[in-house]
């Protein structure tokens, strides 16, 4: 039991010492407010595919330019939120292409979640309705045969949204920490 | 592969881009055969459905539904514009085959979903599916605006 708790203990102590060793602001009593609209470049931190994608899944998204209000860093590089996909269709027979859109929810800022939107993938793969239709005319039918391409989103791929609303960071005069996955 | 990887980031690129494209673009009206295309009213969405003209399937229409309601009857070379509330939509098209289009829809901001004829068993099949502003602005000197038939 003893050296349950020490365990415990030692794994918790370094999380503390942290959190201690962060910097305290005392003369800021409200953190910043990020306003309504303001742009963030973000990218898809991992790959979609409307040939796996279901509606609903959520998925990583980084920011990859810092927001700055004032000179001052407020959103640094790498903080971290989640996207969700919103609609999808499978590539299928007869050349039709696979479609993809998905949406951005929310950047992380500690444990507020920075709500953004305004923006949309949305695309189809590439079809092959031309190719199908070409087949069929020397086969009959055997234009089904033939799948038009999903649509993926490689991890990496960059955007833009906007904060969907004004946002007051509980963070006083220090920028939102990035989460200790990143 | 890298084809698409490619094509998917240059549309997302365009595309992640609309929240911002959306002012800059402002002063680049989409301009079609019927006229210019309006901005969203406020507070509310815009949805642009478009059917560029081409010879596959002209005959056949592109019906474009949400619920119970008929929203669009696109022919070869259409587009007709609905002001949508912020949120969930559903639309779709009937025929061999239903095809839906879940969008979800934002305040202020216009969204583009192209009509196309492909093919089917029996008959060609209207498929929708999500689009951008580029694609439509690639077309929009083709179409014209489909004109509902007033309900006796």
């Amino acid at each position: 039991m003893h050296s349950i708790l020490l365990a415990l203990l030692a794994t918790a102590l370094p999380a503390v010492e942290t959190a201690a060793a962060e910097p305290v602001a005392v003369d800021q009593p409200a953190g910043p407010t990020i306003p309504a609209n303001t742009i963030v470049e973000i990218e898809i931190a991992e790959t979609i595919s409307s040939k796996t994608a279901k509606v609903g899944d959520m998925f990583a998204i980084r920011l990859v330019e810092p927001v700055r209000i004032d000179g001052r860093l407020i959103l640094p590089i790498g903080l971290t939120g989640r996207g969700e996909v919103s609609h999808v269709a499978k590539a299928g027979w007869g050349g039709k292409a696979g479609e993809l859109i998905v949406m951005v929810r929310y950047l992380e800022c500690g444990p507020q979640k920075i709500r953004i939107g305004r923006f949309h993938f949305g695309g189809s793969g590439e079809s092959h309705f031309g190719a199908a239709m070409g087949a069929s005319a020397l086969v009959p039918l055997a234009g089904f045969l033939i799948d038009g391409s999903d649509m993926t989103l490689a991890a990496g791929t960059r955007g833009n949204a906007k904060l969907s609303g004004a946002a007051q960071l509980p963070t006083g005069d220090q920028p939102c920490p990035l989460s200790s996955s990143n | 592969m890298q084809k698409i990887i490619r094509s998917g980031m240059l549309s997302i690129m365009l595309l992640a881009a609309s929240g911002v494209a959306m002012a800059q673009d402002a002063n680049a009206p989409l301009v079609t055969k019927s006229g210019t295309l309006p901005a969203p009213q406020a507070g509310k969405a815009q949805v642009v459905f478009f059917r560029p003209g081409s010879i596959m399937g002209a005959a056949l229409g592109c019906t474009v539904h949400e619920g119970e309601a008929e929203v669009a009857r696109l022919g070869s070379g259409k587009y007709y514009v609905i002001s949508a509330e912020p949120g969930k939509h559903e639309y779709f098209t009937e025929g061999e085959v239903t095809d839906k289009l879940a969008l979800e829809v934002e305040a202020d901001e216009t969204y583009f979903v192209k009509c196309k004829i492909g093919m089917g068993v029996v008959a060609g099949r209207a498929n929708i599916s999500p689009a951008d502003r580029a694609a439509f602005a690639e077309k929009a000197k083709g179409l014209t605006m489909w004109q509902p038939k007033e309900k006796k």
